[in-house]
Formats: C-alpha cells, sequence, structure tokens
C-alpha cells in the first residue's frame, strides 16, 4: 500500500483523450435531445392525465369540510384500539370530477367501510385491485357500503393522478378527495396506508386496518367485528 | 428543461451506463480470446480514474439536483447510498489528477456497499410487502418511488447503475503498470 501513484508513461501512443471526449459529449447531446423531442411528442398529444373527457381536468385535491370530533391516530400496537365506540367526524367534500360526496357513518343506518389511499403507496396499487375484486366477487359481506378517500395526492410523484389510477382499476364506489393538507385523513386518525376503518349501522367504530390485507383476511375480520358489535 | 424532463434524461442515463458497463464487462470476459476486447480495455484504461469521477460526479449532482430542486426527499436507503457515493465524487476527482489507481482500494468497498444497498432499494420497490405492509404517512417511504422511467428506471437503480459502472472501471481495466493494480 505504500507505493507511489502512477508516473505519466512517455512516448505513448497518440492521445485519444479529444476522441472520447467528443464521444461523451456526442452521447450527451443525443440524450438530450432524445429527451426534447419525446417530450415534445408527449405534450402535442394534449394527455390530460386521468380526465374522463379529455376536456374537462379533474381536480386531485378538493376541499373537505370535517364535523366532529378527529379519531386518534391509529396504532396499530394499541389494543384494543382507542377509537372504538367512537363515531368519526362527517367528511363532505367532492369527488374528482367535482360531484359532491359526503361519508357520514351511521346516516342511512347502514354499515360502512371506508378506505383511504394514497397514489403513490405500492401498498395501496396493490390493494386497491384486491378491492376492487372483493366487491365484484361477492366476497364483500352483504349490506355493507364501501367509500373510498383518495388522500396525500403529489403531483410529480408516481403514479399521478391518483383519478387515472383509479379510473384504470375500475373503482366502483363513491370517491371523497382530500385536500392538500389531508384533513380527512388527519381527522379519521391515518397513520399509514391503506387505511380501512369499518363503522357500523350507528356510525362507531368497529374495526381499523392498516396495510395491506388480503381478501378472505378482510372479510373475516370484517365479520367478527360485526358480529361483536 | 423541467423535472419531468430531467427524469427522463437521468434515464436515458441510466440506460447509456447500463451499456457502458456491459461493455467493460465483456471485454473483460473476452479479453484472452477477442484481441479487439483487451485492445479496448486498454485504449480506456488511461482514462479510467476520470471516467469513474464524472459517474460519481454526475449521481452526486443528480441526486441534490432531485433532493433540492425537484423535492424529492431522500428515505433511509437513499441516504445510505449518499454516505456511499458523494464522497467518491471527491475521492476520484484527486486520484484521477495524481493518477493513483491505488484509490480502487478506497472506493471499490463504499461502491460495494452503495451497490447492495441499491440492490436491496430497487428490489423492495418491486416487493413493496420486503419491507413492511403499509406506508408511513408521515415520512418518506423506501418503497415508493418517486418516478419510473422507461418502465424500469427507478432512482435507486441509477445508484445500482452508477455504482456497477464505476466498479467495473476501477477493477476490470489494466492499471498503466500492472504491479499498481491493488
Amino acid at each position: 500500500m505504500s507505493k507511489t501513484p502512477v508516473k505519466k508513461r512517455s512516448g505513448a501512443a497518440p492521445s485519444r483523450t479529444p476522441w472520447i471526449i467528443a464521444g461523451a459529449i456526442g452521447v450527451v447531446v443525443a440524450l438530450a435531445v432524445t429527451v426534447v423531442l419525446v417530450s415534445r411528442s408527449g405534450s402535442d398529444s394534449g394527455s390530460t392525465g386521468g380526465s374522463a373527457s379529455n376536456s374537462v381536468p379533474l381536480a386531485q385535491t378538493q376541499p373537505v369540510v370535517v364535523t366532529g370530533t378527529p379519531l386518534s391516530a391509529f396504532d396499530v400496537k394499541q389494543s384494543p384500539d382507542a377509537a372504538l365506540g367512537k363515531v368519526p367526524p362527517t367528511l363532505e367534500g367532492a369527488s374528482f370530477n367535482s360531484g359532491k360526496v359526503t361519508i357520514a357513518p351511521g346516516a342511512n343506518s347502514k354499515n360502512l367501510l371506508t378506505v383511504f389511499v394514497a397514489h403513490w403507496c405500492p401498498h395501496c396499487q396493490r390493494e386497491v385491485p384486491r378491492l376492487v375484486q372483493w366487491i365484484a366477487s361477492g366476497q364483500k359481506p352483504a349490506g355493507l357500503e364501501v367509500a373510498l378517500v383518495s388522500t396525500s395526492a403529489q403531483d410529480g410523484r408516481e403514479n399521478y393522478p391518483p383519478s387515472a389510477w383509479l379510473a384504470k382499476e375500475n373503482w366502483p364506489t363513491p370517491v371523497l378527495v382530500d385536500d392538500a393538507k389531508s384533513s380527512a385523513a388527519q381527522a379519521w386518525g391515518l397513520s399509514s396506508f391503506p387505511y380501512l376503518v369499518l363503522t357500523g349501522a350507528d356510525g362507531k367504530v368497529l374495526l381499523r386496518i392498516a396495510g395491506e390485507i388480503e381478501a378472505s383476511d378482510l372479510t373475516k375480520a370484517i365479520n367478527a367485528a360485526l358480529k361483536s358489535a | 428543461m423541467n423535472v419531468r424532463q430531467v427524469e427522463l434524461f437521468a434515464a436515458l442515463l441510466t440506460v447509456t451506463a447500463i451499456a457502458a458497463a456491459v461493455l467493460v464487462v465483456g471485454c473483460w470476459l473476452l479479453r484472452r480470446r477477442v484481441r479487439m476486447a483487451a485492445e479496448m480495455l486498454e485504449a480506456i484504461s488511461p482514462y479510467v480514474l476520470w471516467l469513474a469521477w464524472i459517474v460519481a460526479a454526475t449521481m452526486t449532482l443528480g441526486s441534490l439536483y432531485f433532493s433540492e430542486v425537484a423535492g424529492f426527499v431522500p428515505c433511509t436507503l437513499c441516504w445510505y447510498q449518499r454516505i456511499c457515493v458523494y464522497p467518491l465524487s471527491v475521492v476520484l476527482l484527486i486520484a484521477a489528477v495524481r493518477r493513483d489507481r491505488l484509490v480502487a482500494w478506497y472506493a471499490v468497498p463504499m461502491l460495494s456497499i452503495g451497490a447492495g444497498i441499491a440492490a436491496y432499494h430497487y428490489t423492495i420497490e418491486w416487493y413493496p410487502d420486503l419491507e413492511a405492509g403499509s406506508c408511513s404517512a408521515t415520512g418518506p417511504e423506501c418503497s415508493a418511488r418517486w418516478f419510473l422511467e422507461l418502465g424500469f428506471v427507478s432512482l435507486s437503480l441509477m445508484v445500482l447503475v452508477g455504482c456497477i459502472l464505476m466498479l467495473s472501471l476501477l477493477l476490470l481495466t489494466p492499471a498503466p503498470n500492472e504491479e499498481e493494480v491493488p
């Protein structure tokens, strides 16, 4: 390890340095030109990123009115869950196309599963098609309503916009779009994604789940919670 | 260039780096059978330290652009990879100026660690349940990608490819003086 650095060789072949530098610059320029051409062709196509009609841009965040007492932040290690028996706040807002959406647990005396997802979360990307299949296949307990809240939307992150993602996944139930501060998610005690909250016919929390869950396990968990209510 | 264009440019640079690494490794594997392969390794040998420094400097500048300009908050694994790569943008420059191939003794361990972390990072991006079952709402999630270009290029793959390219340059090209090869 005590050797000195290599000395410059004398009598070497003609320098290739100019060619190497020219080649490197050529590669970088070619890549930059490619980027410009691809970007132009992308903008020429007029993609609106999830607009259903390709004419009306969809809002990826919407104002939300939260009414009621917020739930405590969900801690999976805490048992029993401190939010059990509490009524979550009512959420009044809009869908991606600005249609009015209200999530009011207990308002119509039905059990309700509210699902919170973020478009950039890989676990949500895996859970949403699982839930779509769960609903379509009839594994969902009878009489249970399902609502989805699209929250934590961030332009520039993967899988943006969430409207296009949920449309691609054929999400079948009402979607409430959270605001830029994720007010709805915070009010319902979200600490990680995906986040599922089961409320009973009286509006009280029966079960909270954070993270991916298999369809069969979800059905079992919901049935057990409904049975114990 | 906007952020989206920089992402694409970085992805194309990554593909170029993959091709370069494959070329170097291929030449090394064929150096005894194909004369041209051996000559190619000999040809790039005097420039290896500068080439490796260019890769390290590009990675460092790119990383700083994505975090400080684009606003992509680095996750824990990103920080570990930064620890491995950032110092090399200075160390390899000094080595290139001094023509010191012995820098491989310092650079190769750091690059190997960086490549290992990046490989794990890239893996959990595709198989997120290997790390956890949910995404934290408060902090950057290691399994959540900021972007995916060309269907497979993410930030962690850029680090992995950069580290492998530098490793192949430092380890597989002959030193001007064989006695100096670490």
